[in-house]
């Protein structure tokens, strides 16, 4: 007998609705990779003819932080859309734990496909960077992690959030105010030194700008042990902290 | 025919439904905002100045004529592909308004109609903010509102007709696709002359691209009549092409 982690059953049970679903996702592989072309290597002329951005072109600023923020949208989608849709209206889960698999397993087997996607599209930008010459050494590999570990955590909030919301509109309400801003001022586009410093102190408790500074800094190899140590547990802390909320939430709300 | 008023039954259904979901509205507004302080001002600040012809620009001024250019195009698709599309295969409202008096011709008129109305919206409120922030001085931005009406009749005309070809929410997908990418190679965020000579032909081609130009002319306050004039004929010609297909195709849809 092999021992198999039962939340494995979850990926499985998501991997063969995948197959049938997978073409309406083509677009959000495809959108950002756009966005890096018209951005990086468009306006990225006129940028680097003033010198580029922090000793960068501005292609090799912007990509590791375009990954790592399109990592958070995908994140926030796929740990609302599917899991609202299987507490609220096709009660998938209340089938999955009349078997063996408890309320952990379900949690744990969403996230690990999750996580299984954020791998596949960021591999994908990661191919495209290196295709437009944005990737400078080996180093840009790790964006890849990092993009992957923020995506995760905001999809554990993300998750604690469907769980307690009332309705699809939630989403709306917190992909506007939350998400759209932190894509557009949390430092993927320009430095975020940039902003306001209050504004600053507020976005960076929120996990994008860390997981955007430790990727740029990994991509360009200026990174320091301790601040990229001091983003790591930043990102960390979401997945763990959103994975409790996120267990306590779904026990409340599946476990009558 | 136009002449009969009919189709204004129509504006006014969707005017009635309308006042209960104007949060979308709103929301529908912060958006573009957003992107003009995200790229105007934080992607601006790294470009500096733009060469447009003889004149240097801030790329904040030479970006917000398209940003007002591209308000108009997604509200106008939004609101002729999301809504069509749930009136015409899932509602089935267009079935109920054949049994009237109402004609094929009077509900693609009246949808496009009701696009503009809610682009005059849109636009308006996009163009008080830029003037607010003195990237679209006056008097010349009282002239782009009626030049970003034309922007949304052509788009709003286009989306009836695809719209008539779509099955599924699904394939509206691919529709967000397409105008991601008009959105990003139009001449947004660089000059259509930075573009490669291939690439650059099919931007010139592009209606948003014609739009930007026709708003950016007006916005310098010295348009170039001939370019303007070009503008305006392919902007309205493609826009009364779209909206044919359009009637045409309704009419086969639904009276069969």
């Amino acid at each position: 007998m092999t021992v198999t982690l039962p939340a494995i059953r979850v990926v499985q049970h998501n991997l063969h609705t995948f197959r049938h679903i997978w073409r309406s996702y083509l677009s959000s592989v495809v959108g950002p990779l756009l966005f890096l072309i018209a951005l990086g290597a468009g306006v990225g002329q006129l940028i680097d003819q003033r010198g580029g951005v922090d000793g960068l072109s501005y292609l090799n600023f912007l990509a590791p932080g375009l990954m790592v923020g399109v990592a958070m949208q995908t994140g926030a989608l796929a740990g609302f859309g599917p899991i609202l849709g299987r507490i609220r209206w096709d009660p998938v889960y209340e089938s999955m734990l009349h078997s063996p698999l408890r309320v952990p397993d379900v949690l744990l087997g969403e996230l690990l496909w999750i996580g299984l996607r954020l791998t596949a599209t960021s591999s994908v930008f990661l191919a495209a960077m290196a295709a437009l010459g944005a990737t400078s050494s080996w180093w840009s590999v790790l964006t890849l992690p990092v993009a992957v570990l923020t995506g995760l955590s905001v999809a554990a909030v993300f998750a604690t959030i469907a769980a307690l919301s009332p309705n699809g509109y939630t989403y709306d309400v917190v992909s506007r105010v939350v998400i759209v801003p932190l894509l557009l001022f949390g430092g993927v586009f320009f430095p975020f030194d940039r902003l306001p410093s209050f504004v600053r102190v507020v976005f960076d408790l929120t996990p994008l700008p860390h997981g955007v500074m430790l990727a740029r800094e990994l991509a360009a190899g200026t990174s320091m042990l301790i601040p990229s140590l001091g983003h790591l547990a930043v990102l960390v802390a979401y997945l763990v902290g959103g994975f409790l909320l996120a267990r306590h939430a779904f026990q409340r709300r599946l476990v009558p | 025919m136009l002449l009969s008023t009919r189709w204004l039954r129509l504006v006014e259904r969707n005017a009635l439904v309308y006042r209960h979901v104007w949060p979308v509205l709103v929301a529908g507004l912060v958006e573009p905002f957003l992107y003009l302080l995200s790229i105007g001002y934080g992607i601006g600040g790294l470009v500096g100045s733009v060469q447009v012809g003889n004149q240097a620009l801030p790329y904040a001024v030479f970006v917000a004529p398209a940003l007002v250019a591209t308000a108009a195009m997604n509200g106008a698709i939004y609101d002729t592909t999301f809504s069509v599309l749930h009136k015409l295969r899932y509602e089935r409202i267009y079935d109920t308004m054949l049994t009237t008096s109402l004609s094929p011709r009077d509900i693609a008129v009246g949808e496009v109609s009701w696009a503009m109305v809610r682009g005059c919206i849109y636009t308006a409120a996009m163009l008080v903010i830029t003037t607010a922030f003195g990237l679209t001085p006056l008097p010349w931005a009282l002239s782009m509102l009626p030049a970003a009406l034309l922007i949304t009749f052509c788009f709003a005309a286009i989306g009836c007709a695809v719209t008539t070809f779509l099955r599924s929410w699904q394939d509206i997908e691919n529709v967000y696709l397409v105008q991601t990418v008009i959105f990003l190679f139009s001449g947004t965020f660089l000059p259509v002359d930075r573009y490669p000579t291939a690439i650059r032909w099919l931007t010139e081609l592009s209606p948003l691209t014609r739009g930007t130009d026709l708003l950016r002319g007006l916005n310098t306050g010295a348009p170039g009549v001939a370019l303007s004039v070009v503008d305006v004929l392919f902007l309205a010609i493609i826009g009364v092409i779209g909206l044919r297909i359009a009637i045409r195709r309704l009419g086969r849809l639904i009276l069969t």
